[in-house]
């Protein structure tokens, strides 16, 4: 009931930011009526045809990847961003492993060890704000953005640098047989949310997170071990961000070029966690949800638009479900 | 007289279908105290609330001065003059106590002189005795300096109607009657106070009136001072048997010959939030079926050798040994295991998590000490049951959140669980605090029936609870031991003691 209303509340939400995003648009002359009546149709065209369905399956993989682990470092009050940097490590990790070792692997033990090796590179990057967090006092909120950075610098220069493989800055593909449908994706993140939802509610791990995230004071008492607890969550997230980034670079990214923003798969993730009150089952839809509008996005940048105008119409639907909730009752998420 | 207030048919059910309070309806005059009076989970808090805007009734009407008011929130409430002052203090803990009045000011609209405002709760504080500058941070507050706070923001804030919900439970008796003379002279100055508490001689010695609320009813209103004292108790209790030892709250003593220490501190030296130490060479030895009591005023160093036996704070020097093994430096699982039972001064936040379940604020402190990667949740809910069941807690199932249920209630909850686990020590602070006299004496009876097995330490600052239980009461005053008494105890003694 609750779940339900949640999600109507948030197609409400997507609703209004259409409908402010176009009225304004037509209003400032950037739009025309001819423009909006096609935005629309992309829209229709992105929830109705077979190959945008596909693509938002695909996107969907890093972003319900990092939501899912995120939704449960979050509920321990570990506030980390860090997932953005942890896909793009683990897009690198698995592409190194299957395109430039190319160890003549059987498919599944590549994606096995891709996901052992990109999961474990991003519990490092995960474990680093926490030790900072418990021996320095430093806040994983800052520690983690700027680990980020760090992480994008060190993998633009292996894809322009020992990675590059011919005139231009670019990486060699993953070969075709490593390569995870959309099939694979679905398997792969309703896996993961069922297994953190049971740590969750199951398990002791699970219980010191909800007793961390409520009263520090009252785990420390106690004896739940809070500093253990962080340490778990931070590379809990850590390996489903980088198992995201695998799965990236396995399913539609295919190879690396250097990037000069952040893709933002990891930051999308962490808006899903918390717009999903940090429930490892809902930030499947909600990732979905926000699948779709890059897809849509792209379908607008496809028909002339430009990209900045692309942004600002998806950040204005974002900002419009969060507002929608809010003014519909209920949080924003954080229950 | 005119009413200030009135509630008609007000009724408040939780979204756990608890009904609170049913069919109330009140007035509150100009100028007077109102006692509202009853046992633990009566509904007087809720119906506190209800006026102070903090919960919405599920049906009635609010009238101020005639008028009908919606209050839907706290502003609302602060903004006509309407200020409660909370069973639990709730001071912004990062914020100095000048900050924290300087935004409950503003958050209230508050239209005077900040200056005029400031030195007013400045010399509020000052009359209650007040030991510490308002520069210092709330979360270094003990509880009774944060209530004393409390007090001195609603002399401020309630500019039309102070309510106190129980405020004598953090104060001394000295403290306590400076409160009564305050809320005397609120009373003469022309505004209204409700005066929430369940101890029948206060609402007495400090009411105009008093409402008897019994199972979120108003079961009477008492409108003339010197009503009969029997007639109060039979509207607080209805039906139920009273006799005398249960309303004095007397528990029998047995003669226990005490076997070896259980819990040993030497020497101990902590040091305080402010520089210095808050524990100054304290040494005291807990013997199996022992009761010892540390009597003292708040903030002369029981929280902190609270906070030190349960590991929260490090010792500077000394050492705390448990069951013959020295624990100084081990961790707070690590005590737990070897026996020792924390009963926190603060229920909610520390005792137990505020949006959890019962039985999962059960597993809490039981769980984690047991192996595997799982919780075998059928267990703990069997636990929980049995829990809840064997001490009373009104609970409909223990899926509820532990918010919902009552202090008396959280209490028993706190206690019963910290005695499940079989320790060898129990650590306990406050542990009726706030509680009815019926419910104080089952949880004082809890600790004492536990304690032929093991030994206790009760850390109260109510030493009429201490004389009842203990078999000796060290007296605590600025960090260090002033006296060690043993039965037969002299009260005037240990009283004198805890002042000098």
């Amino acid at each position: 009931m609750r779940v339900y209303s949640g999600i109507l509340r948030s197609y409400g939400g997507v609703l209004l930011g259409l409908i402010v995003g176009f009225a304004s648009s037509i209003t400032l002359g950037s739009l025309s009526p001819a423009g909006l009546s096609g935005s629309l149709s992309s829209l229709l065209w992105v929830y109705t045809s077979p190959s945008p369905l596909i693509a938002s399956i695909l996107f969907m993989g890093p972003i319900a990847l990092s939501a899912a682990g995120l939704s449960i470092a979050y509920r321990s009050g570990f506030i980390t961003v860090g997932s953005e940097g942890q896909v793009i490590a683990g897009s690198a990790a698995a592409l190194w492993l299957t395109a430039i070792m190319d160890l003549g692997l059987h498919p599944l033990q590549a994606f096995v060890l891709a996901s052992v090796f990109s999961g474990s590179i991003g519990s490092l990057l995960g474990l680093l704000p926490a030790i900072m967090r418990i021996y320095l006092g430093a806040s994983e909120i800052l520690s983690s953005l700027m680990l980020n950075y760090v992480v994008l610098y060190i993998v633009n220069y292996l894809v322009s640098g020992p990675w590059r493989s011919g005139a231009f800055p670019v990486t060699k593909s993953v070969p075709e047989q490593y390569r995870l449908g959309y099939v694979d994706i679905i398997l792969i993140s309703l896996a993961t949310s069922i297994a953190l939802y049971i740590i969750l509610s199951r398990s002791r791990l699970g219980l010191m997170v909800e007793v961390l995230g409520r009263s520090p004071r009252a785990a420390e008492t106690y004896g739940l071990r809070p500093r253990l607890a962080i340490y778990y969550v931070s590379s809990i997230s850590g390996f489903t961000a980088g198992v995201g980034g695998a799965v990236a670079v396995l399913s539609f990214q295919n190879s690396l070029t250097p990037m000069s923003i952040f893709p933002g798969y990891g930051y999308m993730g962490a808006l899903v966690a918390w717009l999903s009150s940090n429930n490892p089952i809902l930030t499947l839809p909600a990732s979905w949800f926000f699948s779709t509008l890059l897809v849509y996005g792209g379908a607008l940048q496809a028909s002339g638009l430009s990209i900045g105008y692309v942004l600002a119409i998806q950040s204005i639907i974002v900002l419009s479900v969060i507002l929608f909730r809010r003014i519909t009752g209920g949080g924003v998420g954080y229950s | 007289m005119e009413a200030l207030l009135e509630l008609k048919g007000v009724s408040v059910i939780y979204p756990s279908g608890v009904t609170a309070v049913s069919d109330a309806s009140l007035k509150i005059y100009r100028g007077e105290v109102l006692a509202l009076l009853g046992e633990n989970g009566a509904g007087k808090t809720t119906l506190a609330k209800v006026i102070s805007g903090v919960v919405r009734p599920s049906s009635g009407e609010i009238y101020i001065d005639g008028a009908r008011r919606r209050l839907s929130s706290y502003r609302d409430a602060v903004g006509l003059g309407i200020y409660m002052v909370p069973q639990t203090p709730q001071l912004f803990g990062n914020l100095s106590v000048l900050e924290d009045l300087r935004l409950s000011l503003k958050l209230s609209g508050y239209r005077g002189v900040f200056r005029n405002a400031i030195e007013g709760f400045a010399g509020a504080l000052r009359r209650l005795g007040a030991g510490f500058s308002i520069e210092s941070r709330c979360s270094s507050l003990s509880m009774g300096e944060r209530q004393k706070v409390e007090i001195a923001k609603a002399i401020i804030l309630g500019r039309r109607l102070a309510i106190f919900d129980e405020p004598s439970v953090h104060l001394t008796p000295s403290e306590s009657r400076s409160l009564g003379e305050i809320v005397r002279e609120l009373a003469r100055s022309g505004r209204s106070v409700i005066y929430i508490t369940h101890k029948i001689s206060e609402a007495m010695d400090i009411a105009d009136r008093i409402a008897i609320m019994r199972g979120g009813r108003i079961a009477g209103i008492i409108e003339e001072r010197g009503a009969d004292f029997d007639t109060i108790v039979r509207l607080m209790f209805g039906d139920k048997p009273i006799n005398d030892s249960q309303t004095r709250g007397f528990v029998e003593h047995s003669e226990i010959d005490p076997g070896g220490s259980v819990l040993e501190i030497r020497d101990l030296w902590v040091p305080g939030n402010h520089g210095g130490y808050s524990v100054r060479g304290v040494s005291l030895s807990i013997r199996a079926g022992e009761i010892l009591g540390i009597a003292g005023i708040a903030g002369n160093g029981q929280r902190e050798l609270f906070e030190v036996l349960s590991g929260l704070r490090k010792p500077a020097r000394g050492s705390i040994i448990l069951d013959g093994e020295d624990i100084t430096n081990k961790g707070q699982d690590y005590r737990i295991r070897r026996g020792l039972s924390l009963v926190p001064e603060e229920r909610l936040d520390w005792g137990l998590v505020p949006g959890l379940s019962i039985a999962m604020n059960i597993a809490i402190s039981i769980e984690p000490r047991s192996r595997g990667f799982f919780i075998d949740w059928r267990s703990v809910d069997m636990i929980a049951l049995e829990i809840i069941n064997s001490v009373g807690v009104k609970a409909r199932s223990t899926r509820d959140p532990v918010d919902i249920l009552s202090g008396g209630n959280m209490q028993k909850l706190m206690v019963a669980r910290e005695l499940y686990r079989g320790p060898r020590v129990i650590v306990a602070m406050n542990p009726t605090g706030g509680l009815d006299i019926a419910t104080a004496r089952f949880v004082r009876r809890l600790i004492t029936d536990y304690s032929r097995k093991a030994g206790a330490l009760i850390i109260s600052e109510d030493l009429d609870e201490l004389i009842e239980i203990c078999d000796r009461i060290a007296v605590m005053s600025r960090g260090s031991i002033r006296g060690l008494f043993t039965r037969p105890f002299d009260y005037d003694e240990i009283a004198r003691s805890m002042i000098s």
